[in-house]
């Protein structure tokens, strides 16, 4: 009742809101004599092909994690660009990026503006993870442990698994081709089509186990993802309508992972064999509308989406010599249909004052049939039988927000947004949250702007339902009631008649969860930042600035599956600091120098109470320091120099890892994984000659 | 103790923040004037007194070497004889503001070309933007939205920076022969300007690729406006990161709840000191949602850390040392997300 209420309040401000502000007047128009005669248009054209050297001094997968400059050597760097741009709106270019890196680019555009445009691209992402990782196992889907592999119940006791291990690296390297285009048929339609192919092949590492004795190992990557996308837009000075459709293809070339069991077997387990992601499909369409009367835009978008998913099941176990129930199914056929609502009135009432609605509502209907299973745990024996799990939830969001300009510049919104969910198979299936904001934004004082921004909620959870085995006192973070509030302050000043402008920011977030006995209680996030810039010339420009976050949190539990006995709390905190200056214009303005430093410190701490004992683990850190300097020398008309230097120094430390060997758990065989640490420095020179 | 903070830290701040107020109210008094070329220029747009040759008459004084040089516009889109562009050649009213030239942006010259105001120092002004905006930013950006509100840009009213009086020079470059924002090198940079709580966030311990621009802002946000949270892509926060990772959408024979909900309910997108762009590692992840009877609800406690201790729910892995299939699990006996 109070959405149609909102809904019918603020489409009766339309006829009120007039005519559309700031409408430009062209009645009185005479462009007959327009010649544009000292309009310098031209046609440009840029040809140039850069080439150089890269050379990396150490070897650390997190150095060159996007770039794939993680190897020590010398590297060819090949870039180049071409392109051309007519005064009459023709243009074409090819610019292409690293060549003969692992994260090479190359994009190819085409079109005439206003007319159509075409886009090409090809984009290799590299992500690597670890350099050095140690494991006995062999293989890629299927993972063998050498043929003298002597299994024993605890990780120090295998004594072939030293002797075993071999080094491998972990990444993936997606490669991904994309065509789209954008024809203006008139000045009322449009046409867009895209269509993308990535690949994705590599390993991440994960682990398995046989009930509660587990291995890290690596995981194949093998993915292919597909997506179409076109819709046709019809568009008028009044509004338009948008209709699209979309497809979306995942396919993974692999089906499981299979592993040798390294201990000892008590049922025939020699073997385990887990799914990795099954492939699925996305296909959807969507309608998008907007409508512009006076000072009033409606706005209205529908998206519908079934998300299908139909992999062959593998059996329960690869364990041959247990006995099975037959599989209820041969495969899933599981569906999800996804609907997807806004609507949005935006109405300027009087040149102050001014309303907007948005309406949103998200519905994911599972149409996966639930299965009743009998699964084989550690692929090793039965456990009884269970039930699939899937899920559907309803989403829906009513926000209004009444902006009023107090003066030329400043504006002050109040904002009430009311978010509802519901959800099936779940212990708190009901969610409310109440939210009201009041926002202040000021531009005003010629150089200084200011934004206040403070936040309450209220979220409300309908009863408990002990509908799992956790403990009843336990509520789910994510579905508790919670209360929160946020604010934010901005500030951003100019210094009049000085090249100088401040900016900063302070920024609060607190959660609390007043309701759950167990589970998380409270977390904060609380930042400010600083920011100085001093720019005395178009030659010359420094800047220096500070970020310092702090997050906590605190969650209780119980060891006695009653009343909370311990409490569990983190503490992060990340400072950062970088400074640049560049100057250009050198040696007769032929020379550019740019100067970055930045430095991250990153620092984590784990605290833990129980039976009155505090117990602190190590801190955690994350320290980054990057330095980078480049020169660019114009030699010519035709021929520039530029030498880079960066410099990378990694300090970090992870309990979780560091001297966490392939035996130090008793249950678990490692991966000798070690957190990095390194100094490495990049140098490049490159030549780029105009053609 | 952390309570008796946070109340003085909420009403030092609420001070603050009136005192801030205050300073600024009292600063727009005498900024009458900017009040008043905001409301001038208004007047201007809709008395519509264009002039009589076009951009020859802005040439003629904005020339190469003026003090603000303009002419790197003709290098661009906007300065080519292009249809529906400011500088189209011989357009018909119907498709004004096409083909007004400077105009189109500046709107009508009125007087500023014409006569010296009466303090002999000053000419009526034009619309200026960017660090010299003379106006509010409804207005400047109407002159951008007389061309380009149009399907990319359905979700602007409303939106986050058009709430927070953002103009579109804020973030975009006309006159300059190429606009940082929009190329993939320059964009991360142009965007952290502002958020530099996020060019924080691309230098912790985990990140998606960003700092190497590998992945880019408006690689899962729609500036201009989507009526999503976060002004993501997509109305659902999955949806957008579904975009590149396929692999988790599923669905599958046994779901993990928080995961086909919302993504952001364990992740953090941007950075985070914890591993794989979590708000908290396991177990304590973990443990804020799962406390059944046995290991799920054991305290852990830093003499389980080597050399006294080496518990399998701490070290390596943690939870998924056993549980790797946290996203949700197709496996006939993957009930516990462990197949």
């Amino acid at each position: 009742m109070l959405r149609l209420l909102i809904i019918v309040l603020s489409l009766s401000m339309a006829p009120i809101a007039g005519a559309r502000d700031y409408a430009p007047n062209y009645d009185n128009i005479n462009n007959q004599r327009w010649r544009c005669r000292l309009c310098p248009f031209e046609s440009t054209t840029t040809r140039e092909v850069s080439t150089g050297i890269i050379n990396v001094t150490d070897s650390e997968a997190r150095f060159g994690r996007d770039t794939g400059l993680e190897d020590e050597g010398s590297e060819l760097s090949l870039d180049g660009k071409f392109v051309s741009r007519q005064a009459s709106g023709s243009y074409w270019s090819i610019v292409a990026r690293q060549l003969a890196l692992d994260a090479r680019q190359i994009d190819i555009q085409a079109g005439k503006s206003g007319r159509y445009d075409w886009t090409i691209s090809w984009r290799e992402i590299p992500r690597n993870t670890w350099t050095h990782a140690d494991t006995p196992y062999q293989g890629r889907t299927e993972l063998t442990l050498p043929t003298n592999w002597i299994a024993a119940f605890s990780t120090s006791e295998l004594d072939v698994l030293n002797e075993s291990l071999q080094t491998l690296s972990f990444g993936t390297h997606r490669k991904r081709a994309h065509i789209g285009g954008k024809v203006n048929l008139s000045s009322h339609w449009v046409i867009n089509a895209a269509a993308t192919r990535e690949t994705r092949e590599g390993n991440k590492e994960s682990s398995s186990d046989f009930f509660n004795l587990a291995a890290a190992m690596p995981m194949p990557i093998d993915y292919e993802t597909d997506d179409l996308k076109a819709n046709v837009v019809y568009q008028a000075k009044q509004g338009l309508i948008s209709l699209g459709v979309n497809r979306s293809t995942f396919s993974n070339h692999d089906r499981s992972l299979i592993w040798q069991n390294a201990y000892p077997s008590f049922n025939g387990e020699t073997r385990g064999r887990k799914g990795l992601a099954p492939s699925n499909e996305a296909s959807g369409w969507s309608l998008d509308t907007q409508y512009r009367w006076g000072n009033t835009t409606i706005s209205a978008s529908h998206r519908d989406t079934e998300m299908t998913q139909n992999d062959a099941f593998l059996p329960y176990t690869i364990n041959t010599q247990i006995t099975t129930d037959t599989l209820p199914a041969l495969r899933l056929h599981g569906k999800v249909d996804s609907r997807q609502n806004k609507l949005s009135i935006s109405s300027r009432i009087t040149r102050r004052f001014s309303i907007d609605l948005r309406i949103r509502s998200h519905e994911r209907v599972s149409g996966t049939p639930i299965l009743a299973l009998a699964p084989i745990v550690g692929d090793a024996f039965s456990l009884g039988d269970k039930t699939s799990r899937a899920y559907s939830f309803e989403h829906n969001k009513q926000q209004f927000q009444l902006h009023y300009r107090l003066f030329s510049g400043t504006r002050l919104t109040l904002g009430y947004e009311q978010d509802e969910r519901e959800r099936t198979r779940s212990e708190i299936e009901e969610n409310e949250e109440d939210r009201l904001s009041v926002k202040l934004v000021s531009n005003t004082y010629k150089g200084l702007r200011l934004a206040l921004t403070y936040e309450d909620a209220d979220r409300n959870a309908s009863d408990f339902q002990a509908i799992t085995n956790n403990n009843p006192l336990t509520v789910r973070y994510h579905q508790a009631t919670r209360n929160q509030t946020r604010w934010r302050a901005n500030v951003d000043y100019q210094v009049p008649n000085t090249p100088v402008s401040v900016s900063g920011y302070t920024e609060q977030r607190d959660n609390d969860y007043p309701n759950s006995a167990l589970g998380l209680q409270q977390d904060e996030d609380s930042s400010w930042g600083l920011d100085i810039s001093y720019q005395p010339s178009d030659t010359l420009s420094i800047s220096a600035s500070h970020q310092d976050q702090t997050l906590n949190s605190v969650t209780f539990g119980s060891n006695s599956f009653s009343v909370r006995d311990w409490t569990s709390s983190t503490l992060d905190q990340v400072r950062t600091t970088t400074f640049d200056i560049e100057k250009t214009g050198l040696l007769g303005s032929r020379l550019d120098l740019t100067l970055s430093y930045i430095y991250s410190d990153g620092a984590g701490q784990y605290d833990t109470e129980f039976l009155n004992q505090s117990s602190r683990f190590p801190s955690l850190i994350s320290e980054h320091r990057g330095i980078n300097f480049t020169a660019l020398y114009r030699a010519s008309e035709k021929l520039s120099v530029k030498l880079r230097y960066y410099n990378e120094d990694y300090r970090s430390a992870d309990w979780a890892l560091d001297g966490v060997t392939n035996d130090t758990i008793r249950n678990v065989i490692g991966m000798n994984l070690v957190s990095p640490n390194y100094d490495i420095s990049l140098t490049n020179i490159s030549f780029t000659y105009a053609l | 103790m952390r309570q008796i903070l946070s109340t003085f830290l909420a009403t030092f701040l609420a001070t603050f923040s009136s005192v801030v107020l205050a300073i600024v109210l009292c600063f727009a008094l005498p900024v009458q004037a900017a009040s008043d070329q905001h409301d001038l220029l208004a007047e201007k747009l809709n008395q519509g007194d264009y002039s009589r040759r076009g951009a020859d008459a802005c040439l003629g004084c904005h020339y190469e070497t003026f003090p603000f040089p303009i002419n790197d516009i003709f290098l661009t889109v906007h300065g080519q004889q292009t249809d529906q562009a400011p500088f189209a050649a011989n357009t018909e009213p119907d498709h004004f503001p096409a083909g007004l030239q400077c105009e189109a942006c500046h709107g009508p010259v009125g007087d500023h070309g014409q006569q010296i105001l009466v303090d002999e120092t000053t000419r009526q002004p034009m619309i200026n933007f960017g660090l010299r905006a003379n106006a509010g930013a409804d207005l400047l950006n109407s002159q951008c939205l007389n061309c380009h509100e149009d399907h990319a840009r359905t979700g602007w009213l409303g939106s986050a920076h058009e709430i927070a009086d953002l103009s579109c020079t804020d973030c975009h470059r006309i006159h300059q022969n190429y606009d940082p924002i929009q190329e993939t090198t320059t964009q991360v940079a142009t965007c952290t300007g502002c958020h530099s709580n996020v060019a924080a966030d691309i230098v912790k311990h985990s990140a998606h690729p960003i700092k190497d621009s590998q992945l880019v802002c408006d690689s899962c946000h729609k500036v201009h406006g989507t009526g999503s949270d976060g002004l993501l892509l997509a109305t659902a926060i999955n949806d957008t990161c579904y975009t590149c990772h396929a692999e988790k959408r599923g669905p599958f024979l046994f779901e993990h709840e928080p995961v086909a909900e919302d993504c952001t309910t364990c992740h953090v997108p941007h950075g985070s000191n914890q591993p794989a762009l979590l708000h908290r590692r396991p177990p304590q992840l973990c443990q804020g949602c799962h406390s059944a009877a046995g290991h799920r609800n054991l305290p852990q406690l830093a003499d389980q850390l080597p050399p006294g201790g080496a518990s399998e729910y701490l070290l390596s892995r943690g939870c998924t040392n056993c549980h790797s299939e946290v996203h949700g699990s197709n496996h006939p006996s993957g009930d516990k997300l462990r197949r």
